[in-house]
């Protein structure tokens, strides 16, 4: 440690006045007192002189996005997957089909005819209960190939009237068309 | 104020590097010893003081020609190293207390000696921290004791309390180191 004096007043006028000559001499003392400081502390004052560059990234904001992202990813997952093993809607699509009306419904089902054309193409979709019938047969354009016994509650959405009066015959073009029961699975049965 | 000390801070206002060096070694010796009288090692002391000079600089632009830049400069090194002071302090405040006999005879024999720098150092060194602190906050720097309760946290009669014993102690101390020396070599102090 290197001390050297120099007469340097003090910067701060004290307003104590009840120093003693003794504390006034070392107060001068000290206060006129120098150590050379470290050699590296100049290199380390320059240095944190030294403005940082501009971060561009924020970490935080990086991680949330990535966080946000691994959300978004997660929930196609989860959805993709609930859509594969999920007992979601039955689809039956039977295209230039014609549905008619069947006999009168049990107390708690009602039973619908399917008319399928010659082409007898149908398609059933998942929990849909298919059975052959050799005992029907049709002629014409709307040649009935099969019977679909479908639950009420999978037509119900399709045709409200019908389950109204189901003691009328009616027919159901849908011609074109796919025929969807929604979450229910619908009892279907083909009669050929 | 001095001209080039004011023509070398306008340049330091600029950023312009070599002015900034400038400005460090003109003061860091008293930056240095400032620092050096409020810590116990000269790594705290440079820690201190680098602080201190990233505030001067960052500052610079709030001080005004009609103050004394050493003493703007000062004020700020005795404020860094009292927040570091107390940063480390951690509720020993009153830990290191305690009490130094003192008899008549050493304080008239502080009172009539010279002291040097280095038997000033050895007293304050000996000195319980809180009460270096304090002493060296109203004796050497001139705070008043509401100023020191505020920068240590403490009350204002705590500050008045603290003062009074390290004031006492250092009379103490001195004078024993005075009544050895002219024991010693009696004519040292003719």
């Amino acid at each position: 440690m290197t001390s050297e004096k120099q007469n340097t007043p003090s910067p701060l006028d004290p307003t104590q006045g009840d120093l003693s000559p003794l504390e006034m001499s070392i107060r001068e003392t000290l206060l006129s007192e120098t150590i050379a400081p470290p050699s590296g502390l100049e290199a380390r004052v320059m240095k944190s002189l030294i403005p940082s560059p501009p971060r561009f990234v924020n970490s935080r904001a990086l991680g949330a996005a990535a966080a946000v992202i691994m959300l978004v990813f997660a929930g196609f997952w989860f959805a993709a997957d609930m859509g594969e093993t999920a007992p979601l809607a039955p689809s039956v699509s039977v295209p230039n089909a014609t549905v008619t009306e069947g006999s009168p419904a049990p107390t708690d089902s009602f039973h619908q005819e399917v008319v399928v054309p010659s082409d007898g193409r149908s398609d059933f979709g998942q929990g849909v209960g298919v059975s052959s019938s050799p005992s029907t047969t049709e002629t014409g354009a709307n040649q009935e190939v099969g019977q679909v016994r479908l639950d009420a509650e999978g037509l119900a959405p399709l045709a409200p009237s019908m389950l109204e009066s189901p003691d009328q015959n009616k027919t159901l073009s849908t011609q074109g068309q796919e025929v969807q029961t929604e979450r229910r699975p619908a009892n279907l049965e083909v009669k050929q | 104020m001095d001209p080039e000390l004011k023509e070398l801070l306008m340049r330091c206002k600029a950023e312009e590097r070599s002015a900034q060096t400038a400005l460090y070694r003109r003061f860091a010796p008293q930056v240095f010893a400032t620092a050096m009288r409020y810590t116990d090692s000269r790594e705290t002391a440079s820690d201190v003081a680098q602080e201190s000079w990233v505030k001067v600089f960052k500052n610079l632009g709030k001080f005004t020609e009609f103050k004394s830049f050493e003493g703007w400069v000062r004020r700020i090194t005795v404020n860094t190293a009292i927040t570091h002071y107390r940063r480390n302090l951690k509720h020993k405040y009153h830990s290191d207390v305690e009490e130094v006999l003192i008899t008549p005879r050493d304080m008239e024999a502080a009172k009539q000696a010279d002291f040097t720098m280095s038997e000033i150092q050895t007293a304050m060194a000996a000195l319980p921290k809180g009460y270096r602190t304090v002493v060296q906050l109203y004796l050497v720097d001139g705070y008043s004791h509401k100023e020191i309760a505020e920068m240590l946290g403490v009350d204002v009669n705590t500050s008045k309390s603290q003062l009074s014993r390290g004031r006492k102690q250092l009379q103490a101390f001195l004078g024993a180191m005075a009544q050895r020396a002219s024991i010693h070599d009696p004519r040292a102090k003719e």
